[in-house]
């Protein structure tokens, strides 16, 4: 390697390797143009051209020399030379450097071939840190990353120019929307500042800015039990209730209140309960008119059953039985249509309670059908009953009502069945008990079956007339299974026969108290002096007379301010009240209350309530009163006997 | 600072993340420096790569973070890009340690993937080259980004399979964002590395011993 850079120091320094360091394209060549040395990159970047001859390898752009005359360059040391390397293209810059008989170039990569670059992939480290070349190659990449940047940018700026453009569109057609609502709508951010409101909200709440502040602009503000805000406003003289619902924008915060106008609801709501009350209070009418039609029509029934009872008792003419015995049957008959016009009111009104006490089921059919005989019925009619033995013997639920529903399907079926038979047959069937009633009659159509359970319908005005009857004993039945948790169908078949069907659920019951047959008065009665009071003569001649039949000493009052005078003088003698509730002046009660209170008797003297009202409501508040029994009207000889011996049973505590 | 990083390492030897992130921020909050939108982009875009951009947005309002993308070639206060390690950690419910760790690997999958990809590619074809060649990048890249606070890194060969790497930088507490780096590149070039447990240098260097497998 010869002498560079003249007597400069640094060429004792610099090695090939080092120069390398500094240009690591640099060229040596000799007179002969033949490559003597070269940079460590030219190997890298392909094959060595050591040993090759210049104008094999490169074309001198600037200066413009076609054939190299070697030896004429040394009028060209320092210069700048341009040259194209034949292989790749690359533009190469040197400085000449003419050194005895050696030149080298000292240089690199020209800029003018940067695009050339890209495509031999060049890296930024094969320019020497003194090169600002390398420096230009990355700004000259940061200046298209720069680019590239301000372009995104412009497409952000683009983008959100249309998102503004979308969100003034978007917020037109809000705008649009929340005033075309005919509520007032607000959105408020999270301090309550509202935000944006519809006309109706401006209109209503003008000077409201915080829709926390809403309460001092309402006449009344509340939650109801949902928790749900509800305002009032005064507007032009009209109240205004406001029913208000919010939703909350997680990602914004915003939340919207959006009230719905419920004036009218508010309103309908109003007249709704004016007309419940009245409905009430008419309810109510019906119910105190029902109970004094019940005391009414129960009174004289008192009369006309006592007495023919009596006089059967009594009578040994058969002539006289008979007709008597008319008397009776029909009396028991109206009675029955007055009961069932009770019943039906209660159920209406939903007030009839049932009982769930044991029963035995044996007996329960037994005395259907031993009452149901001695109902009115056709000689060729035969009257049978049947029970599934898989059937428990006790049962529990409403003994007597399920009587009644039985009542009421065979006397029906004992009505319409001229020939053949009325069967009732108690089977098991599921978890239910299944009555069924069946009757080989005169049948149903199916437009009759439709209207079967109806109130006050009977299958055609001919049947009404024939047969007679109110209409009411199927529809009552219903309600009563129903009421007791059952169901109850009808198959029928005009001409053939009618089955009703009634399923109850089976519900296992205890062995029932057993109750004596009361056809006897204990004798601890007739040695005793009773003292009976009712205003009305009638019924007060039929309980003396009932009570002297079974041999009962009574003494009668005709009002309670006669016993009581009677009590203040004779206090002794008395061993049993028998009292009238609805008396005038003073009724059964303010009578039992004067006795307590003064001690008229002793406390041990048993009082018996004698009342036409035969609500179970009002038995109950004669025993929650303190009276000892209680004796519906109208009364039998039957049941002042188990009234009275009953007392014996569960004496008043001494 | 010395003092301070000390006790940074007595916490971090305690396991104490808490103190750890506490320590962390006031390191970065003292130093006062500026980022460049560039890597703050970045790390937003992880946190959308992990959550989706609703719940970023929404996280953004809770915290008072910008909604609006960073300018790349724009300079930001330290504290910011802070503030975004802090929320992306607490929202994804990692230490800010291998948050910074995940962070430093994304950051190369971003920038291989964006326009700047040639700073990468043309910077060496081996990691180790690349590594070496990073700091005279990172000079000429000055010359372009007049705010440009870039750490130093050189490299020491050990032997054909391993090298010393060192890193020096005047923020500190970011050793995890390095070894996210070298992740980062180690998928790049399509290599396995081990990446030693780093030590701390006479000159306040880290070091790690890399080996690839």
């Amino acid at each position: 390697m010869g002498k560079l850079f003249g007597e400069l120091r640094l060429y004792n320094m610099i090695q090939a390797t080092n120069l390398s360091k500094l240009f690591p394209f640099y060229l040596c060549f000799d007179q002969d143009g033949i490559i003597t040395q070269e940079g460590s990159d030219w190997a890298y970047y392909g094959e060595s051209i050591l040993g090759r001859a210049m104008d094999d390898c490169f074309t001198f752009k600037q200066p413009k020399i076609k054939s190299l005359s070697y030896s004429s360059l040394k009028s060209f040391d320092s210069a700048i030379f341009l040259l194209i390397d034949k292989r790749s293209q690359l533009e190469y810059r040197f400085q000449l450097v003419c050194e005895s008989d050696e030149y080298f170039f000292c240089g690199g990569l020209s800029l003018s071939s940067n695009h050339l670059w890209d495509e031999n992939n060049i890296e930024f480290h094969r320019f020497s840190p003194h090169d600002v070349t390398g420096d230009y190659l990355v700004f000259k990449n940061t200046l298209e990353m720069l680019r590239l940047e301000l372009k995104s940018s412009g497409d952000l700026v683009h983008k959100y120019q249309n998102e503004a453009y979308e969100r003034k569109r978007s917020e037109h057609i809000l705008t649009t929307l929340i005033n075309s609502l005919p509520t007032p709508i607000a959105i408020s951010k999270k301090n309550g500042e509202i935000f944006r409101s519809n006309l109706h909200f401006d209109n209503y709440f003008a000077t409201l800015d915080n829709i926390n502040n809403l309460r001092n602009h309402s006449t009344e503000f509340y939650h109801n039990e949902d928790g749900i805000l509800h305002t009032i406003i005064q507007n032009e003289n009209k109240s205004i209730h406001l029913k208000w619902s919010n939703s909350k924008d997680h990602v914004s915060g915003l939340q919207l209140w959006a009230s719905s106008d419920i004036t009218h609801l508010i309103q309908q709501q109003d007249e709704l309960l004016i007309a419940y009350e009245k409905a009430s209070e008419s309810e109510k009418s019906k119910t105190r008119f029902f109970a004094n039609m019940s005391h009414e029509l129960r009174t004289p029934f008192n009369g006309i059953l006592g007495v023919s009872e009596l006089l059967l008792d009594s009578c040994t003419e058969p002539h006289h039985i008979d007709q008597l015995q008319i008397i009776n049957t029909s009396c028991q008959s109206l009675l029955r249509i007055v009961n069932d016009i009770l019943d039906l009111s209660k159920l209406d009104s939903d007030k009839l309670e049932y009982e769930n006490a044991s029963f035995d089921l044996k007996i329960l059919v037994e005395s259907v059908i031993e009452l149901m005989g001695s109902y009115p019925h056709s000689e060729r009619t035969k009257l049978t009953s049947s029970i599934d033995s898989n059937l428990p013997l006790f049962l529990k639920g409403d003994e007597h009502r399920i009587k009644q529903v039985l009542f009421n399907l065979i006397s029906n079926g004992l009505k319409f069945t001229k020939e053949g038979h009325v069967s009732l047959s108690v089977q098991s069937h599921d978890q239910f008990v299944r009555y069924i009633v069946e009757d080989t009659g005169i049948g149903m159509s199916e437009g009759q079956l439709e209207a079967a359970f109806d109130s006050f319908s009977q299958a055609s005005l001919e049947i009404s007339r024939r047969y007679g009857g109110t209409g009411l004993g199927l529809n009552i039945s219903r309600k009563m299974i129903v009421g007791m948790g059952g169901n109850i169908s009808v198959r029928s078949q005009l001409g053939k026969g009618t089955q009703f069907v009634i399923d109850l659920p089976l519900v296992h019951g205890q062995v029932p108290p057993q109750v004596a047959q009361e056809n006897q008065i204990n004798p601890h009665w007739l040695q005793s002096k009773v003292l009976i009071v009712d205003d009305n003569s009638t019924n007060l001649k039929v309980l003396s007379l009932i009570l002297k039949n079974v041999g009962v000493h009574c003494t009668e009052f005709l009002s309670g301010i006669d016993l009581i005078a009677y009590l203040q003088d004779n206090q002794a003698e008395a061993s049993l009240i028998i009292l009238d509730i609805q008396m005038p002046v003073l009724d059964g009660q303010e009578v039992f209350r004067i006795i307590r209170n003064n001690d008229l008797v002793h406390h041990s003297v048993p009082v018996i309530a004698v009342t036409a009202n035969a609500f179970d409501e009002d038995i109950q508040s004669y025993l929650t009163a303190g009276f000892d029994q209680v004796l519906s009207k109208p009364i039998s000889k039957k049941s002042v006997v188990s009234c009275l011996n009953d007392i014996l049973r569960h004496p008043p505590c001494d | 600072m010395r003092g301070e990083l000390i006790y940074y390492q007595s916490c971090h030897v305690m396991s104490c993340h808490v103190i750890y992130d506490r320590i962390m921020r006031m390191i970065w909050y003292k130093k006062g420096g500026t980022m460049y939108g560039l890597v703050n982009n970045a790390f937003v875009d992880y946190a959308v790569s992990q959550i989706g951009e609703l719940r970023w947005r929404e996280i953004c309002g809770e915290k008072d973070l910008q909604q609006v993308p960073y300018q790349n070639m724009e300079a930001y206060p330290d504290q910011e890009t802070l503030a975004l390690v802090v929320a992306i950690s607490e929202t994804l419910q990692v230490s800010i340690e291998s948050c910074l760790k995940n962070l430093g690997e994304f950051w190369i999958k971003y920038v291989t993937n964006s326009p700047y990809s040639p700073m990468i590619t043309k910077s060496g074809n081996t990691m180790k080259a690349l590594m070496q060649n990073l700091d005279s990048l990172h000079t000429r890249l000055s010359l372009s980004f007049n705010e440009l606070q870039a750490p130093s890194f050189w490299v020491s060969e050990v032997s054909e399979v391993e090298f010393n790497l060192y890193y020096l930088s005047e923020r500190e507490g970011l050793n995890s964002f390095v070894e996210g780096l070298l992740r980062g590149l180690s998928n790049y070039f399509g290599i396995k590395i081990d990446i030693s447990v780093p030590t701390q240098g006479e000159n306040g260097e880290t070091l790690w011993r890399i080996k690839t497998l």
